[in-house]
This record gives structure tokens, sequence and C-alpha cells, in this order.
């Protein structure tokens, strides 16, 4: 039986967007109340999720498939497990407080809450997609409510900055479409154990539950299932069973050789799609040099999409790595971890330099998310070292993913709420805006503090989850990694030093500084408690994240004869090494 | 209860309770200045801003109780002995555990011996008192809005008048605690990732605390230069960390003190730069060259605020972890200690010695002690460095309680608008006197007798000499902290004379008056501390340094030496505690004392010339040329920000992009200019496509029949 608890969040968000086609012009009020009730919905069931016991664990859960296109073998399938739950909530959580913060948009409500709420839909829809081809199309389906809502609802240069984010964006899709269809043509389901495919959600729901030994292949083959027809075929004219099953693929992967075939320039098959996988989800993430679309959507969005833009839309690029390109590709990704770190490492150093030198306060925030994204690049190839590495880099990325998402958001906010007041975000004319809103900067500060990776707030635990293995994968990486962190204080504090403290406030528009918003606290309030909460117990997220990734790294357990970087230093250690 | 359950309960106690207040006063005190007046921004009524300060002030008292029970407990189940004792246990475990993945499990964890019962007891000590002075010093944060407003001179405002807000004695007391939280998490840590989170968060309420003023550009500047040359030194503090996980793949004290010895057999190299690494981390957090210049930038935070956090006890935390991680330490790494705190010791001693400002001079005076320290620590003196941080933080704290009774008094830290001050505030002058006697270590050698520093520095001057005799070729580490000695008791001699000795040299001066009660009598507490924290309890052998001794490191009770450079031996403690040495040591410390009393009391002319020879160079040098390399690292990090940002991502990046993009759109250009629309050509062209097609075709099916 499916469980439609996951058809229902991507679903409820594209009906409402749909429904607002129904509301009359004139109640913009009404529509911004149905997108917040939406939401809240939305965030409700996405919370649900986490506490109904069943999802969390190394497996899947919540399983919805369907035969799609069954000619191809698409599935329409969801499901949640450990890697995605945790970003499905922080989705539906700042999908929220970015409709709370919407409430003050004037300019063509209806049009804009029908595209805040398709971008729900496909935000949520990636993460939940199991099937590349859901994948693909959720993924496709942001760009379009993105693009318009930067270039109508942005600022002046919001045209031109969205038709970048749309040029940078598509070219990434390509290259994953690209890659996926590669994939695809080698894929073999006919190869698989058929407790794999019972595992991988082949077999429909029922079968893919953890305890579900009861069901057979005898039994799938026996019923209606267009594919299970497709399979019996298959196996009987001995020819491959393609698949777009992304669950399926990491199995082929590990289990079998079918993506190992020699292909262009004396690399395998894997080789090249990870080579295009890494690039189309870089641009997302994004990666330095393909960042630049970047500071600039930032700077133009509105302040509940650029929330979004940062609390979500990196993160895609980030999930899209866990969840396809490393299962996928293990070896490629083993093969080309340095190049992934130094990738990494030049992104750190490239945001934090250029955050440094911003005077505008937006982009000074939007550049810092340059920087910490780099920390997920080098926790994912550190963790190509082995099971420890993988456990450490792999859960610290999807932490820090977490956690930027969290300051990010709040920090886009911050900027937001000040920007509504005096109509500039210029550093050097803000100032003394501790006396004037003095919850509003104390929040913020709060936020920019967890940003820069202080401990006991949420930005620590990714950094020292990701440099542990970095040490072992490569020290001079690690170091520099490390020594980032001084760039990372100097551009926070600097921002507040000149935003917040101060004399005075001297800039233009000095009169409407006025005191913080009850709606505008209730968006900041959660941010900066979450900020705290993931600090003091980032067990809520590790803890659900680590089998679910230990299971997607199963093939990096078994340490490449070849280690790139060095070899670790005390081989002894390891037996000392127990969890006390 | 047994010692083992009996200790960590009663520090947790002491650890939480400033949480507790910490809490309380946040949350409480957003809610009352949103409430009041019906905005935000609102002044908390004065009354309710000094309820918070009496919660805090009663949670740092039970954290004081709490860790003067511990010390009891401890001292009942160590009775002591003649201080060369077998090390005692440490009692190790852990409250909860907070992050499990992997191979990495990170916990609340304990490591209580000698040193954390001790160390709480003066950091909550000092807090409680720097608690109570604060209600005195800083009674004017009560005001609210309006016309008794807090006036501030030093935040210039645009029309030149004075800036006038409202006063925030509440987050005064939330962050103090905050402060004393993380400064208790320091000291009770059982692991190094425990260790540097509480490490970086006192950090951060050290940053805090120096930006209360942050309408001050000086302050706001000082809190934002501390944290950043903090995190300097904690970069290297990371890769210690780094390398520590590489190495032994725990980050327990315990166990990692354990297994110490076998990877310094087997790993000597990178057990050298984990040292290395996390003594990165206490250059920072303690001011020693070259990360010395934010602390007199510090002092821009309220005076009782330097005299905890900037005197007696973070930037003391550095000299702590050192201690604390001593095991872990090569003789290299701890040679190379000796020698940044011998620098160390001479910089700060040094522009002690010309600084006009009285808290830069008290500052820089930290930055030597702190060199005093570490020296100390890295020739083998574990216990003497210790002991002279727990005497220090007493002699200081009441240095610089009493400037902040001479500043509130007078109004300026201006050296050179005080004077004659003896007259109008005698308590203060004579407290202070006791603080300057410590800080000189003032005390007869023959009997025995003398202030709390007089006992430390002796300690450390006995390894110095002890060092020195094993080590000819090293013996400017002996050289080193005599002259600084010197330069010691003359600084020390000058600001007491130009404070309190001569005429007044100012207006404000001639009409000051006493501090009230509520700020002497915490001086009388640590003045008491400044006295006696060297004597041993009437009628047993129990002191601070025998009880320090119970938990020395097994290492330092030989010589020991280094594999790389095999030359340097470390001496142990009999070779320290030899006869003859701790007379040379004796008579060292106290001869160079009476030279530099006696030098600065002709060069000032008993307190009538405020200038030291060579001092307005050397004031440019400290206030103009040493800044000048922090704000060209800016500048350069700037400059190559703008440039990254600028040339590199529009430039090279967005510009290669577009050209990429105008090429394929003019190869698109000139393809559409086939397209003319004239049938004609049309024709002509597929005439020619077929043409060329059958031709292709003819000569593949050609090169087929031939085979």
């Amino acid at each position: 039986m499916n469980d439609h608890a996951l058809t229902l969040l991507v679903l409820l968000p594209a009906a409402a967007a749909c429904a607002m086609a129904l509301v009359p012009k004139s109640a913009g009020g009404a529509a911004k109340k149905l997108t917040l009730a939406t939401t809240a919905l939305v965030a409700l069931i996405a919370w649900s999720l986490a506490f109904d016991g069943r999802a969390g664990g190394a497996g899947l859960s919540h399983i919805v498939s369907a035969p799609w296109i069954p000619s191809l073998g698409v599935q329409f399938f969801l499901g949640v497990d450990g890697v995605s739950l945790p970003l499905v909530i922080l989705t539906a959580s700042l999908s929220f407080l970015a409709a709370l913060a919407s409430l003050g948009v004037e300019r063509h409500p209806r049009g804009y809450c029908a595209l805040l709420l398709l971008l729900q839909t496909g935000m949520l829809g990636v993460f939940l997609a199991l099937d590349f081809v859901v994948f693909y199309v959720f993924w496709e389906l942001i760009l379009v409510p993105m693009y318009l809502l930067i270039a109508v609802w942005g600022g002046d240069g919001g045209r031109r900055a969205a038709l970048k984010y749309f040029i940078y964006t598509l070219a990434g899709s390509v290259l994953m479409l690209g890659a996926g269809l590669l994939l695809y043509g080698q894929s073999d389901l006919t190869r698989l154990a058929p407790a794999d495919l019972a595992e991988c959600g082949v077999m429909g729901p029922d079968a893919a539950k953890p305890h579900a030994s009861g069901m057979v292949l005898a039994e799938w083959l026996a019923s209606d299932d267009p594919l299970a027809e497709r399979y019996v075929d298959a196996e009987a004219a001995g020819a491959p069973l393609r698949t777009f099953n992304l669950s399926a693929m990491a199995r082929l992967a590990r289990s079998t050789d079918v993506f190992t075939s020699k292909s262009w320039g004396g690399h395998n098959l894997a080789w090249w799609a990870f080579v295009l996988l890494a690039v189309g989800l870089a641009i997302k993430l994004p990666a330095v040099p393909l960042h630049t679309w970047l500071p600039d959507a930032h700077t133009e969005a509105p302040t509940p999409v650029s929330m979004l833009l940062a609390g979500v839309m990196l993160k895609l690029g980030g999930y899209g790595l866990v969840r396809i390109a490393w299962p996928v590709c293990p070896e490629a990704a083993r093969d080309l971890a340095f190049v992934v770190a130094v990738v990494g490492v030049v992104g750190l150093f490239w945001g934090a330099l250029a955050a440094m030198a911003q005077t505008d306060f937006k982009r000074l925030v939007a550049y810092s998310s340059v920087s910490h994204m780099g920390y997920v690049l080098i926790g994912l190839a550190a963790g190509t070292l082995g099971a420890d590495a993988w456990a450490l880099g792999a859960t610290g990325a999807v932490f820090q993913m977490v956690a930027h998402g969290v300051t990010s958001a709040g920090l886009f906010f911050a900027v937001g709420v000040i920007y509504e007041r005096v109509h500039h975000r210029d550093l050097n004319q803000l100032g003394g805006l501790m006396n004037r809103m003095p919850t509003a900067s104390g929040l913020a500060l709060v936020l920019a503090l967890a940003s820069l990776g202080l401990p006991c707030l949420c930005g620590f635990v990714g950094e020292l989850l990701v440099l542990l293995p970095a040490w072992t994968f490569n020290p001079y990486l690690a170091a520099a990694a490390a020594s980032v962190t001084v760039l990372i204080a100097a551009y926070t504090l600097r921002a507040v030093r000149l935003a917040y403290y101060g004399p005075e406030y001297r800039g233009p528009n000095g009169d409407r500084l006025t005191p913080v918003t009850p709606r505008e606290l209730a968006v900041l309030i959660p941010l900066a408690v979450a900020a705290v909460v993931l600090g003091v117990r980032p067990g809520i997220v590790t803890e659900v994240a680590e089998p679910a990734l230990v299971a997607a790294g199963q093939p990096f357990a078994h340490p490449h004869p070849n280690l790139p970087g060095m070899t670790p230093v005390a081989d002894a250690a390891d037996a000392r090494r127990t969890t006390r | 209860m047994t010692p083992e359950r009996l200790l960590p309960t009663l520090l947790l106690l002491a650890w939480l309770a400033p949480l507790a207040s910490f809490v309380v006063s946040a949350i409480a005190g957003s809610l009352l200045s949103r409430r009041h007046g019906g905005q935000e921004g609102g002044a908390v009524d004065g009354a309710a801003a000094r309820t918070i300060g009496h919660v805090a002030t009663g949670a740092i008292g039970v954290s004081l109780v709490a860790s003067v029970l511990a010390l009891g407990a401890w001292i009942a189940a160590h009775p002591a002995t003649d201080g060369h004792a077998p090390a005692a246990t440490a009692y190790a475990g852990e409250w909860f555990g907070v992050l499990d993945v992997g191979p990495l499990h990170v916990g609340a964890a304990y490591y209580i011996d000698a040193l954390t019962v001790v160390m709480a007891v003066v950091v909550t000590l000092v807090a409680t008192c720097v608690h109570v002075y604060s209600f005195g010093y800083l009674a004017e944060e009560t005001a609210a809005e309006g016309l008794e407003a807090v006036a501030d001179d030093e935040a210039p405002t645009y029309y030149g008048n004075k800036l006038r807000r409202a006063g925030r004695l509440h987050r005064f007391y939330q962050h103090l605690s905050l402060f004393c939280f993380a400064m208790l998490g320091v000291v009770l840590a059982g692991n190094a990732v425990m260790t540097f989170a509480f490490w970086e968060l006192v950090g951060a309420s050290s940053y805090l605390l120096i930006g209360f003023y942050y309408e001050r550009p000086k302050a706001a500047a000082a809190a934002t230069k501390a944290m950043l040359f903090n995190r300097v030194g904690d970069v290297g503090m990371l890769v210690g960390l780094m390398a520590l996980w590489g190495l032994a793949g725990t980050f327990d004290y315990e166990r990692l003190f354990a297994m110490a010895p076998t990877w310094m057999a087997s790993h000597y190299g990178l057990a050298t730069l984990v040292g290395a690494g996390l003594f990165c981390g206490c250059i920072g957090k303690s001011a020693q060259v070259p990360l010395q210049g934010w602390l007199p930038d510090a002092m821009a935070g309220p005076t009782p605020v330097s005299a905890l956090v900037h005197s007696a006890t973070m930037v003391a935390a550095g000299v702590f972890l050192v201690g604390r991680i001593y095991p872990l330490l090569t003789v290299e790494v701890l040679v190379g200690i000796a020698s940044v705190g011998a620098v160390t010791l001479l910089v700060g001693a040094t522009l002690a010695s010309v600084s006009h400002d009285l808290k830069r001079v008290l500052a820089y005076s930290t930055v030597s002690q702190l060199g005093y320290m570490m020296l100390s620590l890295g020739l083998g003196g574990w216990t003497a460095g210790l002991f002279h941080l727990v005497t220090h933080a007493g002699f200081k704290a009441l240095l610089f309680l009493g400037a902040g009774s001479v500043i509130h008094a007078v109004g300026t830290n201006d050296l050179r608008a005080m004077g004659g001050l003896r007259r109008a505030m005698p308590a203060t002058a004579g407290l202070m006197l006791v603080g300057a006697l410590a800080l000189m270590g003032a005390g007869v050698p023959v009997l025995g007798l003398g202030l709390s520093g007089f006992f430390s520095k002796d300690a450390i001057f006995e390894y110095a000499v002890a060092f020195a005799r094993t080590n000819p070729s090293y013996a400017w580490l002996f050289w080193a902290p005599l002259i600084g000695a010197v330069l010691t008791a003359a600084y020390i001699t000058r600001l007491g004379l130009l404070t309190f000795v001569g005429q007044a040299r100012s207006e404000k001066a001639e009409h000051a008056h006493e501090s009230p009660e509520s700020m002497l009598v915490p001086m009388a507490v640590v003045a008491a501390m400044a006295i006696g924290a060297g004597w041993a309890v009437p009628g047993s052998r129990l002191s601070v340094p025998s009880l320090l001794a119970m938990s020395a490191p097994e290492a330092t009770h030989h010589a020991r030496t280094g594999s790389a450079w095999s030359g340097v031996t470390l001496p142990g403690v009999e070779s320290a505690h030899e006869v003859d040495v701790r007379a040379a040591a004796g008579w060292a410390a106290i001869g160079a004392t009476l030279v530099g009393v006696t030098s600065a009391l002709l060069m000032h002319r008993g307190g009538r010339k405020c200038e030291t020879p060579a001092g307005a160079p050397m004031r440019q040098f400290d206030e103009h040329w040493l800044p000048s390399v922090s704000r060209g690292c800016d500048a350069v990090a700037r400059r190559l920000g703008a440039f990254v940002s600028g040339p590199l991502d529009r430039g090279a990046i967005d510009g290669g992009l577009a050209g990429a993009a105008g090429l394929l759109k003019s190869t698109g250009g000139g393809l559409r200019r086939i397209q003319t629309g004239s049938l004609r050509q049309y024709v002509f062209f597929l005439a020619l496509g077929v043409v060329l097609v059958s031709a292709a075709s003819l000569g593949v099916a050609l090169r087929w029949i031939n085979g």
C-alpha cells in the first residue's frame, strides 16, 4: 500500500497554487493567507514524518510508487530516509517562514503566492524523489517559478540576475540529464538479486518495508505491475531491463559491473557520469567557478525568496551529490576526491575573501553561502577514504547543509528587516541599529555567531565533522580549510560592527527605523532557536542522517588500495578507536 | 558520597548555575525591555536590572560555594603530603553525551584533578568579587532613558553632542554569567573538543563584554580585534585537534594521557605538531607574542571585565590549557613555549613601562605575567607556573579593581591627569599598594615571608636557574625573566607613583572621592588572596603549590631530554629544589625587584615626572606600528576580496561566459545569413546537399564492395 503522506507533501502546494486562479484579483490578502495556511499544513505533515517512528532509519519509508511511463520503466517513486528527512523538514519549515515573511508583499500577490507554492512543490519533490526522471522533473519545476520571482518581484536588476540564474541552472540540469541517460543506458534490473529489488522499491511499497520478507519475486512477477511484465520479458529474452530507480542504480554500482564498461578517454562510464553529475550539481551548490549567478540572484531577489534560495536551493546541489553522484559512482568519486576537495577549499577562500570586500550586506551574506558550501564538498571528498571517514564527512556535510539553511535564511531575513525600513543595505551607511531595534539586532547577532561557527551554535558541528576526516585525507587542504575560519569571523564581525554597533544610525530614512514587528519576530525567533538547538543537540540531525548515510556509503567502507592524499598516520589508532 | 561521585556533582552545579542565570536574564531582559513603555528599545527598569544582577550574583555565589566544597572534598580525599607524592589519580567521566558520529564521541565530560578544583575556586572567587563590585562601578547603567540617561563621551554623534542612552546593567550581568559558564566549562572539560568549544565560547562572551559599550567605535573595533586575534590562534588549535584525531582517534583526556607515551615513541614528529598546534591556541588566548595586540585594546571594555576576563581568568586559560595537556607536549614544544613566554614577558614589561594609560599599563603587565607562566611551564615548572596563575589572578584582579576605583573617581585613564590620590582615596591606595607589592614579589628571602607573588615568582626562578645550569647555551631563558623582574618592579612603582603620590595634576584628580563600600569590600577579598595565596595553612603542609603538586604530570618528576634537539634537558622537580638553586633564585628575584623599584623612584623623581626614557618612540611603536600590522592584513584580505569578486567573478568568469555566449550568437548570426528566403538559393543548397550525400554514399559503397 502506498503511504500518501509524501504525495500530499508534494501535491498540496501545487494544488494551492492552482487554487490561486480562483482567488479574485482583489483578494491579495486572502491569497497570502491561503499560502500561509498551506505551508503551515505542509510543515505539520513534514514534522509528523519525524515523529511517527518510521522514517529516519537506514532504509526508505513512506514509499509511494506507481507506474508512470511503463515503457521506459519510469515510476512515480517517492520515499524518505535519514538523509532526506532533515532536509524535507528544513524545506517545509523555511517555506512556512518565507510565507510568513511574504505577508508584506504588495505587488501581484496572487501570482507571487502561486509561484512560491510551486517552488515548494519542486523543492520537496527533489528531496523526496527516488526515480531519476521524477527527480529531474521536480528539479526543472523549480527553475521557472524562481526565475519569475526574481525577475518580477526582485530589485532593479532582477531580470538580468534571473536570466543569469536561469541559464546557469539550466546548463547544470542538462549536464545532469546527460549523466542520468548515460547511467540509464547501462543499467539492468535483471542483474539485481530479488532482495535488492525489493529494498529498492522496484516491487512496490510493501516489499520495500524492512520486514516484508514474505513478498517474494514470484508474487511480484505474478502481479499486474507493468514493470513485472517487462521484467519477465527481459528475463526471457536475456535482454537488459533499464531503470531510472536511484536506489537500484546505487545497488547496481555496488554489486555489479554494469557501469564500469570502458568509455571515452580511458575512463569508464560511471566516471563520465560522475563528472557530468558533479559539474551539474556544483552549479547549484554553488562551487567556484560556477557560482557567479548566486550573488546577483540574491542581491536582486525579494527577502523571502532569498531565504529559500539560500536555505533550500543550495542544498539541492549538495543533496544530489550525496544521493546520486557519490553512491552511484563511488569509484569515480574516490578517483576525483582530490579535485573535489580542492574545489571545496578554493570555494571556502573565494567566498570568504569576496565577502570581506562587500559593502552590500545582502551580497556579503550571499558570498558567505558560497564559502560555507565549500565544507560540503570537503566532507564528501574526505568521506571516500573509508567507513569512519564517510560517517564523519558525509554526516558533517549534511549537518552543514541543515545548519547553513537555518543561519543563512535567518541572516537574509535580518537584512530584509533592515531593508524594509531604510531601503538600502549599504554597510557604510548603516550603524547603531543595536539601540534602534535591540531585539532584531540581538537575534541577528546570534545568527551571525552561529554562522561563523561558534560552538554551542549550529555552525560549529558541521565544520568539526568535516575537518576531522579531512586531515587524514590531506593535511594541507585540511589546514587551509581550518584557516578560513579567520576570514569567516572577519567578514561576519565586520558586518555586525558596521550594521549594528556604532553610536547612531546616520544613513537615509533614519526616521523609519521602527522596532521589529511581532510578525518579523515570528520568523526570526524560530530560526535563532533552531541555531541554538542544533548547536546544543546536534544529535537530532546526525542520529537520523548517519544510518542512512552509512548505508549509502557502503562502497567507501572498503578502502581503495591507492588512497589519494596521505595514508592514515597511525594504523594502530583504528584499533584503539572505540566509541566510549 | 564517595569523592568520585561527589566532586562531579558539586562541580556540575557550579558549572550550570551561571548558565541558568544567563538564560533567565537573557529572556527576562528581552521581555522587560519590550514591555517597558509598550515599545521596543525602552530601557529595563533600574530596579529590575538590579534584580537580574542579583540573580547573576547569587548564581555565581552558588558556584563559589560548590567549588569551595569541591576543594574541601578533594583535600579530604587527598591528605597533604610532602609535595613529592605520586600523582593523584584524576576523576574522569562524563555527565552526558552530545554528539555521536561514526568513531567520534563528544560529550560534556569532566577531568577533575587538583588543578581543576583550584582553578574552579579561583574563577568563581574572583568572579563573585567582580559581580559585587560591578553594582557600584556600573551604578549609572541602571538609568532610564530621558534626562537621567547615561551620557557617553566616547561615542561621537553627528552633531557632536554627547550620546544619551538607556542603561543596560542587565545585559552586563547576562554576558558575565555567560562568561562564567564558559570559563568553568574550559576548566572542567574532560575532552579536547569540549575544551575547544568552551574556549571559543569564552572568546565570544569576551567579545560581547569588550563590546559592552558598542556605541563607541573603539570598543566595537577592540571586540572584533580580540575575536579575530583569538581565531588566528585557534586555527593552530584546530590543526592540533585534527592531528590529534589522526594520531589517537579520541579526544578524551584520560585516554590520551594514557596513550601519550606510546605515540611519543612511534610518531614523535606528529606529536610535536599536535603540541605546537594546541599551543597556538594558547598564544592567542593568553596574548603571547605575536598575538599580544588584542589584549591592550580589550581594555575598552568596562574595568570589572578587565579584572575578571582580561587578567585573572580567561587570558590565563591558555596557561591552564598548557598545564592540562602537559603530558601530550614534547620537550621541543616545551622549549618553544618557554621561548615564546620569555619574549612575551620582556615585550609586555617594556611596553608597560611607557604607556600613559593606567589600564594599558596593567594590560601589558598581564601580558608579561602570562609570559612568566608560559616560561615556567615550558621549563618544566608545571606547579610553579600554575601556582603563579593562581597568585596572579588574585593580585592582578586587585590591581584592576583598584584601577577601576581610581577611574571611577577621576573619570579618565590617563596617568598624567592623576597624582596625589592617596589623600582622597586612602583605602584604594592601600589596597593597590598590596597588589603592587604582590606583583613585584615583595618578601624576605631569609625568613621565607612575603606576599603571594613572592612565592610563585621564586618558584619560577628556581626552574629558570636550574634550566640555565643544565643548558648553558640557553642561558637567555634565565636572563629574560631576570630583566623582566627589574622592569616589572619599575613599571608598577611608576604606576603607583603617578597615581597616588605627588600632587594632583588635574582638576578631577583634586576633587576625587573614595569609592563606595560595594567596591571596596570585593577589593579587600581579592587583597586577602593576593597576600595569602602563597602561604601554607598554619600547622599543616597544605598550600596551593602542595595541592597542585599532587596532580603534577608524571613527566615533571624527572629530567627529560628531547629527541630532535638532544641538546636540551628539562630539569625535574629535584634539580629545581636543590638548596643552592633555591638560594640563587631567591636572591636573583629580590635583587632584581630592588633594582627596579630604585630605578623607578629615581627616573620618575618620586612621581613628579611621567615620562620614561625612550617613552615616546616606544609608545609610537605600541600604538601605531604594531596595530598597523593587523590593519595591513585586513587591508590585504579586503583588496584580495575586491579582486576576487570584481575582476575574477565579474570579469574573468562572467566575461568569459559572456564571450562564449557571444561567439555562439555570432555563429548563429552567420548561419542565419544563409536563410535568405530566396527559393532559388534553397534549391541550390538542396541540390548541393543531394550531390554531396550521394557522393559520400557512393564512396562508402565502393569501399564496401572493394572489401
